[in-house]
Protein backbone atom coordinates (compact mmCIF):
# COMPACT_ATOMS: atom_id res chain seq x y z
CA UNK A 1 0.00 0.00 0.00
CA UNK A 2 1.53 3.15 -1.15
CA UNK A 3 2.13 5.31 1.52
CA UNK A 4 2.67 9.43 1.52
CA UNK A 5 5.00 11.54 3.79
CA UNK A 6 2.94 12.68 6.52
CA UNK A 7 3.64 16.61 7.00
CA UNK A 8 4.48 17.87 10.26
CA UNK A 9 4.50 21.38 9.06
CA UNK A 10 3.18 24.44 11.15
CA UNK A 11 2.84 27.26 9.55
CA UNK A 12 3.18 30.14 12.29
CA UNK A 13 4.19 32.19 9.86
CA UNK A 14 1.00 33.04 7.65
CA UNK A 15 2.79 34.78 5.32
CA UNK A 16 2.53 31.34 3.63
CA UNK A 17 -0.41 30.70 3.97
CA UNK A 18 -1.97 33.79 2.31
CA UNK A 19 0.14 33.88 -0.46
CA UNK A 20 -1.07 31.52 -2.89
CA UNK A 21 1.79 32.06 -5.56
CA UNK A 22 4.99 31.51 -5.08
CA UNK A 23 7.39 34.15 -5.88
CA UNK A 24 7.34 37.57 -3.49
CA UNK A 25 7.22 35.99 -0.19
CA UNK A 26 8.62 32.93 0.13
CA UNK A 27 11.82 33.28 -2.11
CA UNK A 28 14.53 31.07 -0.60
CA UNK A 29 14.00 27.45 0.59
CA UNK A 30 16.52 24.97 1.31
CA UNK A 31 15.74 22.12 0.76
CA UNK A 32 17.57 19.37 2.25
CA UNK A 33 16.84 15.33 1.16
CA UNK A 34 18.60 12.92 3.61
CA UNK A 35 18.08 9.31 2.30
CA UNK A 36 19.36 6.62 4.85
CA UNK A 37 20.86 3.21 3.66
CA UNK A 38 20.82 0.79 6.70
CA UNK A 39 23.69 -2.26 7.17
CA UNK A 40 21.88 -5.25 5.49
CA UNK A 41 18.60 -5.82 7.24
CA UNK A 42 19.44 -9.20 7.92
CA UNK A 43 21.34 -7.87 10.98
CA UNK A 44 18.22 -6.90 12.43
CA UNK A 45 18.69 -3.79 12.62
CA UNK A 46 16.58 -2.26 14.28
CA UNK A 47 17.51 -2.19 18.17
CA UNK A 48 21.28 -2.62 17.35
CA UNK A 49 23.47 0.14 16.30
CA UNK A 50 23.55 0.15 12.84
CA UNK A 51 25.65 1.64 10.47
CA UNK A 52 24.31 4.20 7.69
CA UNK A 53 25.40 5.53 4.50
CA UNK A 54 23.96 8.84 3.59
CA UNK A 55 22.68 10.02 0.23
CA UNK A 56 22.14 13.71 0.61
CA UNK A 57 20.93 15.22 -1.92
CA UNK A 58 19.52 19.09 -1.66
CA UNK A 59 18.68 22.25 -3.37
CA UNK A 60 17.10 25.93 -3.14
CA UNK A 61 13.19 26.38 -3.98
CA UNK A 62 10.81 26.60 -4.96
CA UNK A 63 12.05 24.59 -7.68
CA UNK A 64 14.54 22.05 -6.91
CA UNK A 65 16.02 19.43 -8.79
CA UNK A 66 19.47 17.25 -7.58
CA UNK A 67 21.00 13.98 -8.43
CA UNK A 68 24.07 11.93 -7.05
CA UNK A 69 24.97 8.80 -8.14
CA UNK A 70 26.91 6.36 -6.01
CA UNK A 71 29.37 3.44 -7.15
CA UNK A 72 30.74 2.07 -10.14
CA UNK A 73 29.09 0.34 -12.85
CA UNK A 74 27.76 -1.84 -12.95
CA UNK A 75 26.81 -1.34 -9.42
CA UNK A 76 26.08 2.16 -9.88
CA UNK A 77 22.82 3.56 -8.02
CA UNK A 78 21.56 6.78 -9.01
CA UNK A 79 19.03 9.01 -6.50
CA UNK A 80 16.82 12.32 -7.99
CA UNK A 81 14.98 14.32 -6.45
CA UNK A 82 13.19 17.22 -9.10
CA UNK A 83 10.12 19.39 -8.51
CA UNK A 84 8.41 22.83 -7.42
CA UNK A 85 6.87 23.36 -4.05
CA UNK A 86 3.69 25.15 -5.03
CA UNK A 87 1.33 24.88 -2.20
CA UNK A 88 1.22 23.09 0.71
CA UNK A 89 -1.52 20.75 -0.74
CA UNK A 90 -0.47 20.46 -4.06
CA UNK A 91 3.23 20.10 -5.60
CA UNK A 92 4.97 18.64 -8.45
CA UNK A 93 7.04 15.37 -7.65
CA UNK A 94 8.71 12.40 -9.10
CA UNK A 95 11.93 10.83 -7.65
CA UNK A 96 14.48 7.74 -8.38
CA UNK A 97 16.40 5.77 -6.59
CA UNK A 98 17.55 1.86 -6.13
CA UNK A 99 17.60 -0.47 -2.78
CA UNK A 100 20.32 -1.51 -2.15
CA UNK A 101 23.53 -0.42 -2.73
CA UNK A 102 27.16 -2.72 -2.12
CA UNK A 103 30.38 -1.34 -0.96
CA UNK A 104 33.69 -3.10 -1.61
CA UNK A 105 34.92 -3.71 1.53
CA UNK A 106 31.69 -2.60 3.47
CA UNK A 107 29.13 -4.73 1.89
CA UNK A 108 25.01 -4.13 1.31
CA UNK A 109 23.47 -1.66 2.37
CA UNK A 110 19.97 -1.34 1.97
CA UNK A 111 17.63 1.98 1.50
CA UNK A 112 15.09 2.44 4.31
CA UNK A 113 14.20 6.16 4.65
CA UNK A 114 13.64 9.35 3.28
CA UNK A 115 14.04 12.38 5.55
CA UNK A 116 13.11 15.72 3.52
CA UNK A 117 13.87 19.26 5.76
CA UNK A 118 12.44 22.47 3.94
CA UNK A 119 14.17 25.79 5.60
CA UNK A 120 12.08 28.72 4.67
CA UNK A 121 13.75 32.20 4.73
CA UNK A 122 12.83 32.68 8.20
CA UNK A 123 15.51 30.22 8.74
CA UNK A 124 12.61 27.91 10.66
CA UNK A 125 13.29 24.24 9.46
CA UNK A 126 10.36 21.65 8.95
CA UNK A 127 10.77 17.79 8.63
CA UNK A 128 9.14 15.39 6.18
CA UNK A 129 9.76 11.76 6.55
CA UNK A 130 9.45 9.31 3.98
CA UNK A 131 8.15 5.98 5.00
CA UNK A 132 8.46 2.86 3.59
CA UNK A 133 6.52 0.94 0.89
CA UNK A 134 6.67 -3.01 2.15
CA UNK A 135 10.11 -2.58 3.60
CA UNK A 136 11.44 -1.48 -0.42
CA UNK A 137 11.20 2.65 -0.08
CA UNK A 138 12.44 5.23 -2.67
CA UNK A 139 12.71 8.38 -2.60
CA UNK A 140 9.08 9.92 -2.23
CA UNK A 141 8.64 13.03 -0.42
CA UNK A 142 6.26 15.82 -1.50
CA UNK A 143 7.66 18.22 -3.50
CA UNK A 144 10.20 15.55 -4.63
CA UNK A 145 10.25 14.26 -8.24
CA UNK A 146 10.61 13.39 -12.13
CA UNK A 147 12.88 11.12 -13.23
CA UNK A 148 15.61 12.51 -14.88
CA UNK A 149 15.04 10.76 -18.31
CA UNK B 1 25.73 -68.28 39.93
CA UNK B 2 24.54 -65.94 42.76
CA UNK B 3 27.30 -64.27 42.44
CA UNK B 4 26.95 -63.55 38.33
CA UNK B 5 23.79 -62.34 38.57
CA UNK B 6 24.68 -59.65 41.87
CA UNK B 7 27.94 -58.24 39.26
CA UNK B 8 24.88 -58.39 36.35
CA UNK B 9 22.76 -56.43 39.13
CA UNK B 10 25.32 -53.74 39.87
CA UNK B 11 26.41 -53.57 36.74
CA UNK B 12 22.85 -52.84 35.41
CA UNK B 13 22.13 -50.16 38.14
CA UNK B 14 25.25 -48.38 37.76
CA UNK B 15 24.50 -48.24 34.21
CA UNK B 16 21.25 -46.72 34.83
CA UNK B 17 22.21 -44.70 37.54
CA UNK B 18 24.81 -42.91 34.98
CA UNK B 19 21.54 -42.08 32.54
CA UNK B 20 19.87 -41.10 35.30
CA UNK B 21 22.23 -38.69 36.44
CA UNK B 22 23.13 -37.30 32.59
CA UNK B 23 19.07 -37.24 32.58
CA UNK B 24 18.83 -35.12 35.25
CA UNK B 25 22.08 -33.04 35.56
CA UNK B 26 22.22 -30.40 32.61
CA UNK B 27 25.48 -28.95 32.85
CA UNK B 28 25.23 -26.14 30.22
CA UNK B 29 26.45 -23.05 31.05
CA UNK B 30 23.68 -20.22 31.27
CA UNK B 31 23.33 -18.55 28.67
CA UNK B 32 25.23 -14.82 30.14
CA UNK B 33 28.37 -16.71 30.44
CA UNK B 34 28.40 -17.69 26.27
CA UNK B 35 26.92 -13.74 26.00
CA UNK B 36 30.32 -12.81 27.81
CA UNK B 37 33.09 -15.24 26.42
CA UNK B 38 31.79 -13.97 22.62
CA UNK B 39 32.13 -10.81 24.20
CA UNK B 40 35.70 -11.82 24.57
CA UNK B 41 36.57 -13.16 20.86
CA UNK B 42 39.27 -10.98 20.25
CA UNK B 43 40.73 -12.75 16.47
CA UNK B 44 37.72 -14.79 14.19
CA UNK B 45 37.65 -15.72 10.62
CA UNK B 46 34.52 -15.41 8.67
CA UNK B 47 32.62 -16.53 5.51
CA UNK B 48 29.65 -14.92 4.50
CA UNK B 49 27.23 -15.40 1.36
CA UNK B 50 24.54 -13.33 0.24
CA UNK B 51 21.75 -13.11 -2.22
CA UNK B 52 19.56 -10.49 -2.97
CA UNK B 53 17.48 -8.44 -5.41
CA UNK B 54 18.25 -5.01 -6.61
CA UNK B 55 15.15 -2.86 -7.10
CA UNK B 56 14.73 0.28 -8.86
CA UNK B 57 12.34 2.64 -8.06
CA UNK B 58 10.74 5.28 -9.74
CA UNK B 59 7.07 7.11 -9.37
CA UNK B 60 4.99 6.62 -12.67
CA UNK B 61 1.73 8.30 -14.01
CA UNK B 62 -0.76 5.77 -13.95
CA UNK B 63 -4.19 6.72 -14.83
CA UNK B 64 -4.03 9.95 -13.67
CA UNK B 65 -2.35 9.55 -10.17
CA UNK B 66 0.91 9.16 -9.46
CA UNK B 67 2.49 5.25 -8.02
CA UNK B 68 5.63 4.13 -6.71
CA UNK B 69 7.00 1.71 -8.95
CA UNK B 70 9.45 -1.09 -8.25
CA UNK B 71 11.45 -2.63 -11.16
CA UNK B 72 13.90 -5.48 -10.84
CA UNK B 73 17.01 -4.35 -11.90
CA UNK B 74 19.49 -7.63 -11.40
CA UNK B 75 19.74 -10.10 -9.06
CA UNK B 76 23.26 -9.32 -6.73
CA UNK B 77 25.70 -11.70 -4.73
CA UNK B 78 28.18 -11.27 -2.60
CA UNK B 79 30.75 -13.55 -0.77
CA UNK B 80 32.61 -11.78 1.58
CA UNK B 81 35.23 -14.15 3.81
CA UNK B 82 38.63 -13.49 5.51
CA UNK B 83 39.57 -13.28 9.06
CA UNK B 84 39.45 -9.72 11.77
CA UNK B 85 42.02 -9.27 14.83
CA UNK B 86 39.99 -6.31 16.56
CA UNK B 87 42.54 -5.99 19.49
CA UNK B 88 45.16 -5.38 16.97
CA UNK B 89 42.67 -3.32 14.51
CA UNK B 90 43.89 -5.79 11.85
CA UNK B 91 41.71 -7.67 9.06
CA UNK B 92 42.46 -9.08 5.69
CA UNK B 93 39.09 -9.40 3.98
CA UNK B 94 38.26 -10.68 0.44
CA UNK B 95 35.12 -10.02 -1.20
CA UNK B 96 33.63 -10.73 -4.45
CA UNK B 97 30.24 -9.78 -5.76
CA UNK B 98 28.19 -10.87 -8.42
CA UNK B 99 25.40 -8.87 -10.90
CA UNK B 100 23.04 -11.67 -12.45
CA UNK B 101 25.61 -14.70 -11.88
CA UNK B 102 28.51 -12.55 -13.67
CA UNK B 103 31.29 -11.79 -11.52
CA UNK B 104 31.59 -7.82 -11.41
CA UNK B 105 34.25 -6.70 -9.00
CA UNK B 106 36.74 -8.91 -6.67
CA UNK B 107 37.85 -6.95 -3.70
CA UNK B 108 40.53 -7.61 -1.22
CA UNK B 109 41.31 -5.35 1.53
CA UNK B 110 43.86 -5.53 4.08
CA UNK B 111 43.87 -3.31 7.68
CA UNK B 112 47.13 -3.11 9.41
CA UNK B 113 46.86 -1.33 13.16
CA UNK B 114 44.09 0.69 11.63
CA UNK B 115 45.73 1.62 8.40
CA UNK B 116 43.82 0.17 5.41
CA UNK B 117 44.89 -0.79 1.92
CA UNK B 118 44.46 -2.99 -0.82
CA UNK B 119 42.38 -2.88 -4.45
CA UNK B 120 39.23 -3.33 -6.45
CA UNK B 121 39.66 -5.35 -8.98
CA UNK B 122 36.74 -4.78 -12.15
CA UNK B 123 35.96 -7.58 -14.57
CA UNK B 124 37.58 -6.25 -17.52
CA UNK B 125 40.89 -6.64 -14.98
CA UNK B 126 41.15 -3.06 -13.95
CA UNK B 127 42.94 -2.93 -10.79
CA UNK B 128 41.96 0.63 -8.68
CA UNK B 129 43.63 1.09 -4.74
CA UNK B 130 40.30 0.58 -2.43
CA UNK B 131 41.08 3.41 -0.91
CA UNK B 132 40.82 5.83 -4.14
CA UNK B 133 37.37 3.95 -4.94
CA UNK B 134 35.72 4.41 -1.14
CA UNK B 135 36.73 8.32 -1.67
CA UNK B 136 35.88 8.78 -5.14
CA UNK B 137 32.90 6.24 -5.70
CA UNK B 138 31.59 6.52 -1.96
CA UNK B 139 33.07 9.30 -0.55
CA UNK B 140 34.20 7.77 2.17
CA UNK B 141 37.91 8.44 3.84
CA UNK B 142 40.12 5.61 4.40
CA UNK B 143 39.72 6.63 8.20
CA UNK B 144 35.23 6.62 8.01
CA UNK B 145 35.43 3.30 6.01
CA UNK B 146 38.15 1.94 9.03
CA UNK B 147 35.63 2.90 11.78
CA UNK B 148 32.36 1.87 9.82
CA UNK B 149 33.90 -1.59 9.15
CA UNK B 150 34.35 -2.13 13.12
CA UNK B 151 30.21 -1.67 13.18
CA UNK B 152 30.06 -3.82 10.28
CA UNK B 153 32.49 -7.06 10.60
CA UNK B 154 29.67 -9.63 11.72
CA UNK B 155 30.15 -10.10 15.13
CA UNK B 156 29.98 -6.75 15.82
CA UNK B 157 26.38 -6.91 14.51
CA UNK B 158 25.73 -9.77 16.86
CA UNK B 159 27.40 -8.27 19.49
CA UNK B 160 25.07 -5.52 19.40
CA UNK B 161 22.38 -7.27 19.21
CA UNK B 162 23.01 -9.22 22.15
CA UNK B 163 22.83 -6.55 24.11
CA UNK B 164 19.20 -6.18 24.44
CA UNK B 165 18.49 -10.10 23.57
CA UNK B 166 19.00 -13.17 25.54
CA UNK B 167 20.63 -16.28 23.87
CA UNK B 168 17.88 -19.09 24.17
CA UNK B 169 19.47 -22.50 24.88
CA UNK B 170 19.03 -25.75 23.12
CA UNK B 171 18.40 -28.47 25.23
CA UNK B 172 20.62 -31.71 24.84
CA UNK B 173 19.14 -34.86 23.44
CA UNK B 174 20.11 -37.89 25.91
CA UNK B 175 22.54 -38.99 22.75
CA UNK B 176 24.45 -35.13 22.69
CA UNK B 177 24.46 -35.74 26.66
CA UNK B 178 26.06 -39.32 27.03
CA UNK B 179 28.25 -38.64 23.80
CA UNK B 180 29.43 -35.58 25.14
CA UNK B 181 28.77 -33.42 21.90
CA UNK B 182 29.15 -29.27 21.77
CA UNK B 183 25.74 -27.13 23.17
CA UNK B 184 23.94 -25.18 21.11
CA UNK B 185 22.16 -21.53 21.20
CA UNK B 186 19.84 -20.14 19.40
CA UNK B 187 19.22 -16.24 18.66
CA UNK B 188 15.76 -15.92 16.78
CA UNK B 189 15.52 -12.98 14.44
CA UNK B 190 12.36 -12.02 12.84
CA UNK B 191 11.53 -13.32 9.66
CA UNK B 192 13.01 -16.66 8.74
CA UNK B 193 16.17 -15.95 9.73
CA UNK B 194 18.43 -16.95 12.99
CA UNK B 195 22.10 -16.90 14.54
CA UNK B 196 23.13 -20.29 15.85
CA UNK B 197 25.89 -20.37 18.21
CA UNK B 198 27.56 -23.44 18.99
CA UNK B 199 30.22 -24.09 21.81
CA UNK B 200 32.40 -26.73 24.39
CA UNK B 201 31.53 -28.27 27.16
CA UNK B 202 33.05 -25.43 29.15
CA UNK B 203 31.54 -22.45 26.98
CA UNK B 204 33.68 -21.43 24.56
CA UNK B 205 31.76 -20.53 21.20
CA UNK B 206 33.52 -23.27 18.88
CA UNK B 207 31.12 -21.49 15.78
CA UNK B 208 28.81 -18.95 15.08
CA UNK B 209 26.60 -19.00 12.40
CA UNK B 210 23.22 -16.72 11.12
CA UNK B 211 21.28 -18.35 8.90
CA UNK B 212 18.17 -16.41 6.78
CA UNK B 213 16.69 -17.67 4.07
CA UNK B 214 12.97 -15.72 3.50
CA UNK B 215 13.18 -12.59 1.60
CA UNK B 216 11.38 -10.32 4.37
CA UNK B 217 14.01 -7.09 3.75
CA UNK B 218 14.15 -4.97 0.86
CA UNK B 219 15.82 -7.57 -1.59
CA UNK B 220 17.40 -10.06 0.18
CA UNK B 221 16.97 -13.35 -1.03
CA UNK B 222 19.41 -16.05 1.22
CA UNK B 223 22.19 -15.07 3.43
CA UNK B 224 24.66 -17.53 5.26
CA UNK B 225 27.55 -16.04 7.87
CA UNK B 226 29.58 -18.65 9.75
CA UNK B 227 32.41 -17.38 12.44
CA UNK B 228 35.08 -19.43 13.96
CA UNK B 229 36.97 -17.68 16.60
CA UNK B 230 40.71 -18.14 17.15
CA UNK B 231 41.62 -16.85 19.93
Amino acid sequence: MLQFITERFKYKDSKFINDNRWGVQMKKWLILFVTGLLMLSIFESVAAYSPTYDVVLWDNGPSFYDTRTVGFWPAKCTYTIDGELLAYQTSYYEGEGCTELFIPFLGYFIFTQAIGIIENSDGIPHTLTGYLLQNISIILLRGMVRAPH
Amino acid sequence: MRKMLLILVITILAISGTIAMALAYNPMPASEIIVERINTIEKYSFMETVQSNQYFGKIKEINGSKKAVMELAYKSGGKRWGWIDLKAMSAEVFEEYYINDTLVMKTHAKLENGKLSGYVELKDGEKLPLTQVLREDYNISPEKAVEMFMHTHPLAVLKSKLKDSTLIPVKPSLRDKLLGADYTYKLPLEGNKEWKITVRGDGTPKKIELISSAPDSPGVVKAVIEIKPLN
